[in-house]
């Protein structure tokens, strides 16, 4: 047991841990967009950059409450992706990627130039606030969130959008509205996730959210199984701790994660785990285990 | 006032500028807007062709100093082959898959040739020689540097050759019908996976020479170069109407155009931003563009 | 007394192409109308236009006495009005029951944060869904399949499922989009009480069908298109018997 607390109070396993939970929670809001509702958002990154800068600028100069500036980080990303989302949304699959990718662009020139945000220096100094306690908590919280929308008429909605749009519609479902909706709930996590993202590194640049960030949470979404929350986890743990603990992993990351990605497109578009319904498996065992049970106390008794 | 009174004189000059980067944004807008007439992607990894383009240049002008003329043939020549690989490892197989899958898979491709370079020639920028005579032609209040007027000739020639090959060509028939069609145009006995290899040929020509002249004119060039480039050009395929060929040149040299003169009027910092405000501007005014066609919705 | 749908003078247009011309019709309540002609006549255009996906030219459309010319597809099942497609368009990786719960969609209207905080009303609104999910599954006789994923589901089934889809919305006016589609004599028989049996519910029902007979069986009213202008209307043996009817199915005699 003290062998078990001492493991996760090594400081570099803690980091790690920690980083993998505050992605988990940013992916988890692109699951919600593009798993759930099929839309294609090529900038997660540009909002996770909105969350994380607004969170450490209020640490920094207003020294409000660390969990009350992350969440008006949620809230500044949530409203950004709102704003973006009623024109875009309107825009076909190929045509709203492309826009969301040029809004993280903006968004990162937009900071590279501006004082406040402390321009190409990037931001230093911010309080380090996050802990892998309040990021387990974040994340599972995020995780029960995510299958409680599943299951509800909202998500159903989305999914159906993202089945057959039009037929969605015929359906009674208001199209725009419902994807507007997604889209800012997922930006709001991505803001959560880049307002701890902040607190933990503690030095923000905007260099750090561009286009290969945005790439990287998209393999997270895809690699475990678009549409999964479990894929989801297993994309993002695989992805935070491979390079962690394969030294040549780290070192060209970004060369292994693109080929891989091509790759996994050519030959299991679906993901690892895409396809795989946890709850039907889950059930079949139960319902073989009881049949065997059934079986063995029958030749039981009938011996008796 | 007198900003606006300067800002008059300037004008024809900074047209000429701005045609000239223009320009070279057309060349590169064409193979997008081809590739996604045809195929309706989004081939990301177009920008990285022409950053390649740019390198081999450099490499041909460094090591073997040849001429400008020579360097844009190797690039050529070393593009179009990659660019057909591209596509028949990473696109081709995903023809038939889902509408995310080979976005992503262009992404992919795009980051690996970004990282590649990268990896083998350091992250900074690499100084591209004068391999052109710096005279300067007055011609009333404007000046052209010989750069400009190399720029301007050679990528009109492609352009112009390009629409010879489309408009009067047996294969530019064929990837007219194909992109109008795409079953029909199978049916009809057009080979497409053929006329597909030869739009990606096509476009990544017109992109290696873009790289090299982009060399020549800025005098650098790094493996990011294509990031900001290729989605800036595919912004200005967008605004040009997707698919349409014609649109293409046009909305590169609008954007061309709008980018010098919003350094001009101060913007500087923010001009990549300009290119991605103009898209969002397009896609919410005129998702067609300014020469594309309304898209009828089939139920 | 007013119908409970009218379509006036509308003319639908894409471009040069007339696909309706200048079409008036009437549907009463109760009725079980059909829309027939040959191909290419614009039956599917007028309900995709009746539907909300397409917004007419010029004319008005009515329901219950009131305009709905040009209003969203969504707001229009809302108001009462639901549809199966032509080429089946099944939520194809849902499974059954969710494919029909999302046919209620209109009917509910928790959003996500009753979804993320699970509040009773919710709870409630989600139990009374899946109860008529349960209900319109039954109509259709698919209610032991609706764990299977839509698209295992065998082409009749499909068709059924599309159908249990529409009814879930409460529907005071089904739209059926060549139901008969792909059926054999068999299947086509269960349809059509099915189709007799949902009228008995009380909802009114228009079908386009190329099957003449399971139109002329089913039908108290025809109206019949060719090249986009209606050329009769009537009841069944009215409309057989009509001769421009004939002649734009088998053409003109020689004379």
């Amino acid at each position: 047991m003290e062998s078990i607390i001492g493991f996760f109070n090594d400081p570099y396993i803690n980091q790690v841990l920690t980083l993998t939970g505050v992605y988990l929670i940013t992916a988890l809001g692109l699951h919600l967009i593009t798993g759930i509702t099929g839309q294609f958002s090529f900038g997660h990154a540009g909002f996770m950059s909105i969350g994380a800068y607004t969170a450490a600028l209020l640490s920094l100069h207003l020294e409000t409450p660390f969990i009350l500036n992350v969440f008006i980080g949620g809230l500044a990303a949530g409203f950004a992706g709102m704003l973006l989302g009623f024109p875009s949304l309107r825009l076909t699959g190929d045509y709203l990627g492309i826009t969301t990718l040029g809004f993280a662009e903006i968004v990162r020139i937009v900071f590279i130039n501006m004082d406040i945000t402390g321009g190409a220096r990037g931001l230093a100094g911010i309080p380090r606030d996050t802990n892998l306690t309040i990021v387990l908590l974040l994340a599972v919280l995020s995780i029960m969130c995510m299958y409680r929308i599943h299951n509800s008429r909202f998500g159903r909605a989305l999914t159906a959008i993202r089945e057959d749009e039009l037929a969605a519609e015929a359906m009674g479902i208001n199209i725009l509205l419902y994807k507007v909706k997604a889209f800012a709930t997922g930006t709001f996590f991505a803001g959560i996730g880049g307002g701890l993202y902040a607190h933990l590194i503690q030095y923000l640049n905007p260099s750090d959210f561009g286009v290969s960030r945005s790439f990287e949470l998209l393999n997270f979404v895809v690699l475990g199984g678009l549409g999964s929350v479990p894929g989801t986890i297993l994309g993002t743990t695989v992805l935070t701790l491979a390079p962690e603990f394969l030294r040549f992993v780290k070192e060209y990351r970004m060369l292994i994660y693109s080929a891989l990605m091509v790759t996994m497109m050519i030959f299991r578009p679906h993901g690892l785990l895409g396809g795989v319904n946890f709850r039907k498996l889950f059930l079949d065992l139960v319902h073989r285990r009881l049949a065997q049970l059934a079986k063995t106390k029958d030749v039981g008794g009938k011996q008796q | 006032m007198e900003q606006i009174q300067t800002f008059i004189q300037l004008l024809p000059q900074q047209l000429v500028n701005g045609i000239t980067l223009g320009a070279t944004y057309a060349l590169i807008a064409l193979g997008y807007t081809m590739v996604y007439g045809i195929i309706q992607l989004i081939n990301f990894a177009h920008g990285e062709v022409y950053m390649i383009g740019a390198f081999i240049g450099l490499l041909m002008v460094v090591y073997f100093k040849v001429n400008f003329f020579v360097a844009i043939i190797c690039a050529i020549l070393v593009c179009v082959p990659l660019a057909v690989l591209i596509e028949r490892v990473a696109y081709r197989p995903l023809r038939g898959s889902t509408r995310l899958a080979p976005l992503i898979s262009a992404l992919g491709v795009s980051l690996f040739l970004q990282t590649l370079m990268t990896l083998i020639m350091g992250p900074n920028a690499q100084g591209f020689p004068q391999i052109v005579k710096d005279t300067i032609y007055t011609v009333g209040a404007v000046k052209f540097s010989l750069v400009q007027v190399v720029i301007l000739l050679i990528s009109s020639v492609l352009m112009v050759t390009l629409h010879m090959i489309v408009k009067f060509t047996k294969v530019g028939k064929a990837m007219r019908a194909t992109s109008e069609s795409y079953e029909t145009a199978n049916l009809m006995g057009i080979n497409i996976n053929r006329i597909i290899s030869f739009t990606f040929a096509i476009g990544a020509a017109l992109a290696g020479a873009g790289g090299v002249l982009v060399g020549m004119y800025f005098n650098s060039i790094h493996p990011m170069m294509g990031v900001i480039v290729g989605l800036k050009c595919f912004c200005a395929a967008v605004l040009g109407g997707i698919g349409s060929i014609p649109g293409a040149m046009l909305g590169g040299v609008f954007l061309g155009v709008a980018e010098v003169m919003g350094v001009a009027l101060g913007f500087g910092t923010y001009r990549d931003a300009i290119a991605f405000a103009l898209l969002i501007l397009v896609l919410l005014l005129k998702p067609t563009g300014i020469m594309g066609k309304p898209i009828q919705r089939k139920v | 007394m007013t119908s409970l749908l009218e379509l006036q003078n509308v003319t639908i247009q894409f471009g040069g192409l007339m696909a309706v011309d200048h079409v008036s019709l009437k549907v009463e309540k109760g009725w079980i109308s059909a829309l027939i002609g040959p191909n290419g006549a614009g039956k599917s255009t007028i309900f995709n236009m009746i539907s909300g996906l397409y917004k007419p030219t010029s004319g008005k459309v009515y329901f219950n006495g009131r305009d709905i010319t040009g209003h969203k597809a969504y707001k229009i099942t809302s108001l009462g009005i639901a549809r199966t497609f032509q080429n089946i368009r099944l939520f194809k990786n849902l499974s059954v029951l969710d494919n029909v719960r999302i046919g209620r969609h209109c009917r509910g209207s928790s959003g996500i944060i009753g979804a993320i905080t699970h509040f009773p009303r919710t709870k409630a609104e989600e139990k009374e869904i899946e109860e008529k999910a349960y209900e319109a599954l039954q109509t259709v006789d698919l209610l032991d399949k609706k764990d299977e994923l839509a698209k295992n589901l065998p082409y009749g089934e499909q068709r059924r499922l599309e159908i249990a889809r529409a009814l879930a919305a409460d529907p005071v006016l089904l739209l059926l989009d060549e139901p008969a589609a792909g059926m054999n004599i068999q299947e086509k028989q269960t349809l059509m009480h099915m189709v007799q049996n949902i009228r008995e519910m009380g909802i009114t029902i228009m079908l386009v069908e190329h099957d003449m007979s399971f139109v002329m069986n089913i039908s108290d009213h025809v109206d019949v298109l060719n090249y986009g202008q209606k050329i009769a209307a009537g009841t069944p043996s009215e409309v057989q018997h009509n001769p421009d009817v004939i002649e734009a199915y088998l053409g003109k005699e020689i004379e």
